[in-house]
């Protein structure tokens, strides 16, 4: 008997404690005039960058504004289908999340626009009463966030592929694409016996993004559009398109790379950068401070300079170039609590003092005013110019995401020779417009 | 002490609410995250249900299923897996039969070898695929360093043998698997029968095929079906290593599966996979147990 009560009694209080947690009575409990907001980061070195930021505006402003910032960070592994997974589901927290600039089409559904934020004067200004200037922020970058006019997400960090070369080996880096290739023969063993490098360049070639960014970057300087004017129609088999795709073609077959770079993205190229068994590189600018630490990379840490990657000559003599431009940053939750409060310190960290608290931390907040200031150190400067003159962000539209990840697979297939440029191109066209159809894109016109 | 034990049981026994209120966790358990997900992937299955819709996709009947099936991609996808599984599971059985059987000897530094052997097993398999990553590399990496030395110039990773690669990947974590199931399975082995084929003159070959191996089938037909299961859910080294490629050489279903749902936003078609595939899977692990067990390898 005595053990039938004691198994009921645990029943009932397990059912008790469910049901508490379930309508969130506990909250209750601890309720006090200071909000808590959820931030929740990506483990790598926006994380770390960002905890001392929070730490200071825990301990400066917490009390002042009634906002206090807790940071949760979880693996950076399979980070997007958590938080896919996440918003998904509706959930109230975290209040405000860190995804990627052009991921921001598939989740747009799930994130608060923050227009009437930034309108709003007592929100878009420092804990102090100043207000910030959305115009510090690089075009680009605010570009890549917005549809339909409503912004989505205020960037922490900007990222592009430049061209990184060896300073003892190149007085000029190549100028346009075919340059690019030519210098990369003289840098390469099998032209060159005497090359001091194994080969002339890498190229971030797996089937995941990187390929289709730096791909975008030659696509868009030889006039490639992702949209015909005016319409969602599909742009990718246009005669930029199969350019862009030739020079892979002819990057490939002329051996000046590694034979497995299609297993190549960002750890590798950096890897060939550093161990020096390459001239020159496109790799993305986070790789800089790696490059230039003489710990980290002994061989080169002294030789190496960063530039704006090549492009293509134009008829009247000028070259056009093109930097693909993306940022990482913060949104806020659309079933948030507090998306105000959430706003606040958001603004702080991209526009605020929190910005350049983040920049000493190694983030890279997209600002003018941090990039040309006198006291910044490369590679902001040399950035400011590639981002600020020749940024492109990729357009925004819900399924962004899908079609870079379509492209990235044809791509590949050129490396390898299962497609040609042209075969690539239109099939490539035809699945995104299968894919436009079938979602309504068509029906919206 | 005893005594109380026993009364709480015979009590339990006499109760039969009791008991199935003892059961109600696991079951509470096992209908939260196996029975529920499993029927919800079934109706996700029938849906056109991607990120920006999911809360209202559209019912589109047996659509994903029609176009998975016409869909060449999702045929090599099962081509690959097939191969994959099939001589991974096979060389792993294999060499792991041959290490069980050599270690079973009597053999003096058993203990340091049977503890090395196991280590690649417990080495998540994210992390084998960076380790192999790095050891790959054309430009640093150790294997093609000694392979140039030896003469042979072939990209591990290219678009002929990135497969093979993998699979002996997958061989070198797994067969340590095998090989400890093997060992413990000849370690229960009755000494007599093999006694009397030695009285009779047998060989050594002859005791192996006639005695042992008939006694060691029920153990090699469950190692085999484990093996199976696991080898067609291999995902995360193969991820991390080729991402599917080069072109879609190392595009297992699973890989498929996650193109599907993650990269392609159509969760739909990732559930009509993952249920085509549990069929596969289950008459593949049927037809295997049966042919196994009427092989009449005793």
């Amino acid at each position: 008997m005595r053990i039938k009560k004691i198994i009921k009694l645990m029943s009932v209080g397990m059912l008790v404690v469910i049901i508490l947690g379930f309508v969130g009575v506990f909250p209750v409990f601890s309720k006090s005039s200071e909000v808590t907001v959820l931030l929740q980061m990506r483990s790598g070195p926006e994380a770390t960058a960002m905890e001392p930021v929070v730490d200071y505006w825990n301990k400066h402003y917490a009390a002042s504004t009634g906002i206090r910032v807790r940071q949760v960070t979880i693996s950076r592994m399979g980070y997007y289908v958590k938080l896919f997974n996440q918003l998904v589901s509706g959930t109230q927290v975290p209040d405000i999340v860190f995804p990627f600039g052009f991921g921001i089409g598939k989740i747009i559904e799930y994130l608060e626009p923050l227009n009437s934020f930034i309108e709003d004067e007592s929100l878009f200004s420092s804990p102090q009463g100043n207000r910030y200037d959305i115009k510090d922020m690089f075009p680009a970058m605010l570009k890549s966030v917005t549809l339909n006019g409503k912004i989505y997400m205020l960037a922490t960090d900007v990222s592009a592929p430049l061209l990184y070369y060896r300073t003892d080996l190149i007085k000029t880096p190549p100028q346009t694409w075919d340059e690019f290739i030519e210098m990369a023969k003289k840098f390469t063993k099998s032209y060159n016996p005497d090359s001091p490098t194994e080969y002339g360049t890498v190229w971030m070639a797996k089937p995941v993004l990187d390929d289709t960014l730096c791909w975008l970057e030659i696509f868009w300087a030889y006039g490639g559009s992702f949209f015909k004017e005016g319409s969602y129609e599909p742009n990718f088999n246009s005669p930029a398109g199969i350019k862009a795709t030739e020079f892979l073609k002819k990057l490939s077959d002329s051996k000046v790379i590694p034979p497995d770079v299609v297993t190549y993205e960002y750890p590798e190229v950096l890897a060939a950068l550093q161990t020096g068994k390459v001239a020159f590189a496109i790799e993305w600018n986070a790789a800089y401070p790696d490059l230039t630490n003489p710990k980290k990379s002994p061989k080169v840490y002294d030789k190496i300079a960063i530039t704006n990657p090549p492009g293509v000559k134009q008829a009247d003599g000028s070259i056009k170039r093109v930097v693909e431009t993306h940022c990482l940053g913060l949104s806020i939750n659309k079933n948030s609590q507090y998306k105000r409060e959430a706003f606040k310190f958001m603004s702080w960290v991209t526009f605020g003092e929190g910005a350049k608290i983040y920049l000493d931390n190694g983030g890279i907040p997209p600002l003018f005013s941090l990039f040309t200031a006198p006291e910044a150190k490369s590679p902001l400067p040399e950035m400011a110019e590639a981002v600020g003159k020749y940024g492109r962000a990729i357009p925004v539209f819900k399924d962004q995401m899908t079609v870079i990840f379509m492209n990235t697979k044809h791509l590949n297939k050129v490396f390898i020779g299962e497609e040609t440029p042209e075969e690539a191109m239109e099939n490539f066209n035809n699945e995104v417009y299968e894919l436009f159809k079938e979602r309504g894109y068509f029906e919206e016109k | 002490m005893l005594l109380t034990i026993k009364r709480i049981f015979s009590n339990l026994q006499k109760d039969r609410y009791i008991r199935y209120l003892l059961i109600l966790p696991l079951v509470i358990v096992l209908v939260l995250i196996v029975i529920y997900p499993f029927i919800y992937s079934i109706k996700i299955s029938f849906t056109n249900a991607y990120t920006s819709n999911y809360l209202h996709p559209k019912f589109v009947g047996l659509k994903n299923y029609i176009w998975l099936l016409r869909s060449p991609k999702f045929w090599n996808s099962v081509k690959v897996s097939l191969i994959f599984v099939g001589i991974a599971v096979f060389l792993e059985v294999l060499v792991g039969l041959g290490i069980a059987l050599l270690v079973n000897q009597r053999l003096k530094v058993k203990k340091i070898t049977i503890s090395l052997l196991l280590t690649p097993m417990f080495i998540a398999s994210a992390i084998v695929g960076i380790i192999f990553r790095l050891m790959l590399n054309e430009l640093y990496g150790v294997i093609p360093y000694y392979l140039t030395r030896l003469g042979i110039n072939q990209g591990l990773l290219s678009k002929r043998l990135a497969l093979f690669t993998v699979i002996l990947i997958d061989v070198w974590q797994w067969t340590p698997f095998v090989f400890l199931i093997l060992y413990a399975g000849l370690q229960t082995l009755p000494i007599e029968p093999l006694e009397a084929a030695m009285v009779d003159g047998a060989s050594k070959w002859q005791s192996f095929r006639f005695v042992v191996l008939p006694l060691l089938s029920p153990i090699l037909a469950i190692v085999v079906v484990f093996r199976m299961m696991d080898a067609f859910k291999a995902f995360d080294k193969i991820y991390v290593l080729t991402a599917g490629g080069p072109g879609d050489t190392t595009t297992t279903i699973n890989v498929f599966t996650y193109f599907q749902a993650y990269e392609f936003d159509n969760f739909g078609r990732a559930c009509a996979t993952t249920i085509l595939f549990l069929i596969l899977i289950t008459i593949l692990a049927k037809i295997s147990m049966s042919l196994l067990y009427k092989s009449k390898l005793y």
